[in-house]
């Protein structure tokens, strides 16, 4: 795995700062959840990294080494076919933790890349492990993201089966653009029609009918959000559906 | 309709999760209640509190997503593998409804006492979110499943998963039920099935379905089938 890490001067600095002040910095929403007991036996394993955009951080099978606490950007778990077709099964930014799958049984069966580079906090997965069994605060807010997590899955299925190209690129630039932490971000249709499952000539007739109303600019492969609200009114209800569910983890 | 309770302390563990539970859950095991399930019960609605969840011995559960009454899907299927009601245990609800497919035996524990048992006990505990993992493996590729492989792939995949979670080649369900777990028309269902019968790989007769050529069946089903079948056998021998 190659990813940037922050020097190691500063790491010992950025953790210190973090497990100071852990409800005003954080913007992961598991760890801002946790009771401050258990925030504090987790915290100095907790190691601040950056991820950028294309880096594979599981591969299909693989048993996973670290598990990432996304503070901005999002990352994709991929499906693929024999025939090289590929589809995003789900997203993670900061509203949940990458490789969950670590607690519940060993490997993922899914291909993991970072889809919108960001920072995040790795922390092994032998330590999660642990704690999830000992901390009851851990534990159940990793349950609760897991069953947000069946639902996002469940839905993208259900959103892939039923709803035009345009409903799911809608709800899937809400979903990004919820997890980014700007307005803009590089994605090329190429990438658009990889994760929605579609031919990248649809991508395109999609994308210029939303430029043509104001609510993207899409230029050389990089998306900015100008209307949010019309990507909320164009959207399928899967959208909410989703938004629902991980609302309802650190509620 | 409710479950009824079968009162001749019959209820044999054939349900995979129970049988790999450890000697001294005896206790535990003893405190659930075997009832018969009717094919269209409904277990749970969506974003409702889980009432009970049950261990499958020889019925078949659909999980489905209802966007509205006419375009529902299935997001999974429960069988003898698992349980029906993981949120219960993962301390949430779902937007989903599980219905009965196929009548049979089950046990049946209370939300409550599942979700304390679950964090009392090590090893139900592990088991659980073992099958959690699995469900979870299984919905995903519904979806790459649903976008890219043919209706007579899919109706294949179908038969197939359900005769794994019966345990049987006599499966009771008709076209229409499996027109809307797959999201498409009862038409399309009778078209593909028609071509599986005159191929001699299942027999229909008036809401049955009986799986003459497994592996004949196999070959028209899309990879998904050997993907689900392989998951679950990992979660039995790990």
């Amino acid at each position: 795995m190659v990813y940037g890490s922050v020097p190691t001067g500063r790491r010992n600095l950025a953790t210190v700062r973090t497990a100071l002040s852990h409800a005003v910095a954080m913007k992961n929403r598991i760890l801002k959840a946790l009771p401050s007991k258990d925030y504090r036996i987790i915290a100095p394993h907790l190691k601040p990294i950056s991820l950028s955009k294309g880096i594979v951080l599981y591969e299909v099978g693989e048993k996973i080494g670290d598990v990432f606490f996304l503070e901005d950007g999002m990352v994709s778990y991929l499906s693929g076919t024999s025939d090289g077709e590929t589809l995003e099964v789900s997203v993670v930014g900061n509203e949940g933790v990458v490789g969950i799958a670590s607690i519940l049984g060993d490997s993922t069966a899914f291909r993991c890349v970072v889809q919108i580079g960001g920072r995040a906090y790795s922390l092994k997965r032998d330590i999660l492990r642990r704690e999830f069994k000992r901390c009851e605060g851990l534990n159940r807010v990793l349950l609760h993201y897991t069953n947000a997590l069946v639902v996002q899955v469940a839905q993208t299925a259900v959103c892939n089966k039923f709803h035009s190209v345009e409903e799911r690129f809608c709800r899937w630039l809400l979903m990004a653009h919820d997890r980014s932490a700007s307005d803009t971000f590089p994605m090329t249709q190429e990438e658009v029609a990889r994760v929605l499952g579609s031919r990248r000539a649809s991508v395109s007739v999609v994308a210029a009918g939303f430029q043509k109303r104001g609510a993207i600019r899409y230029s050389r492969g990089v998306i900015r959000i100008l209307d949010r609200k019309y990507l909320e009114s164009s959207s399928c209800e899967c959208y909410e559906t989703i938004a629902a569910a991980h609302s309802k983890v650190d509620a | 309709m409710k479950p009824t309770v079968n009162r001749d302390g019959s209820g044999q563990r054939a349900n995979r999760i129970l049988a790999a539970l450890p000697k001294n859950s005896y206790a535990w095991l003893q405190s659930l209640e075997p009832v018969t399930l009717h094919q269209g019960m409904v277990l749970y609605e969506p974003d409702e509190a889980i009432e009970h969840v049950y261990f499958l011995n020889s019925a078949l559960v659909s999980i489905i997503s209802m966007n509205s009454e006419v375009s529902t899907v299935e997001i999974g299927m429960v069988g003898n593998e698992g349980i029906v009601g993981v949120p219960a245990i993962l301390g949430g609800v779902t937007p989903y409804r599980a219905m009965v497919q196929v009548g049979g035996d089950a046990l049946r524990v209370s939300g409550e006492a599942i979700y304390s048992e679950f964090r009392r006990n090590p090893f139900l505990r592990d088991l659980l979110l073992q099958y959690t993992n699995a469900f979870l493996i299984q919905v995903a590729p519904s979806s790459i499943c649903n976008c890219y492989h043919t209706l007579q792939e899919r109706l294949s995949r179908w038969l197939l998963v359900a005769r794994d979670a019966v345990g049987s080649d006599l499966l009771f369900i008709t076209h229409d039920v499996i027109a809307r777990l797959l999201g498409t028309r009862r038409a399309s269902i009778t078209v593909a099935a028609g071509l599986m019968q005159r191929a001699g790989l299942i027999r229909m007769s008036r809401g049955q379905i009986t799986i003459l050529d497994p592996d004949g069946v196999e070959a028209m089903a899309c990879e998904c089938y050997g993907i689900l079948r392989d998951h679950v056998r990992r979660l039995h021998t790990s």
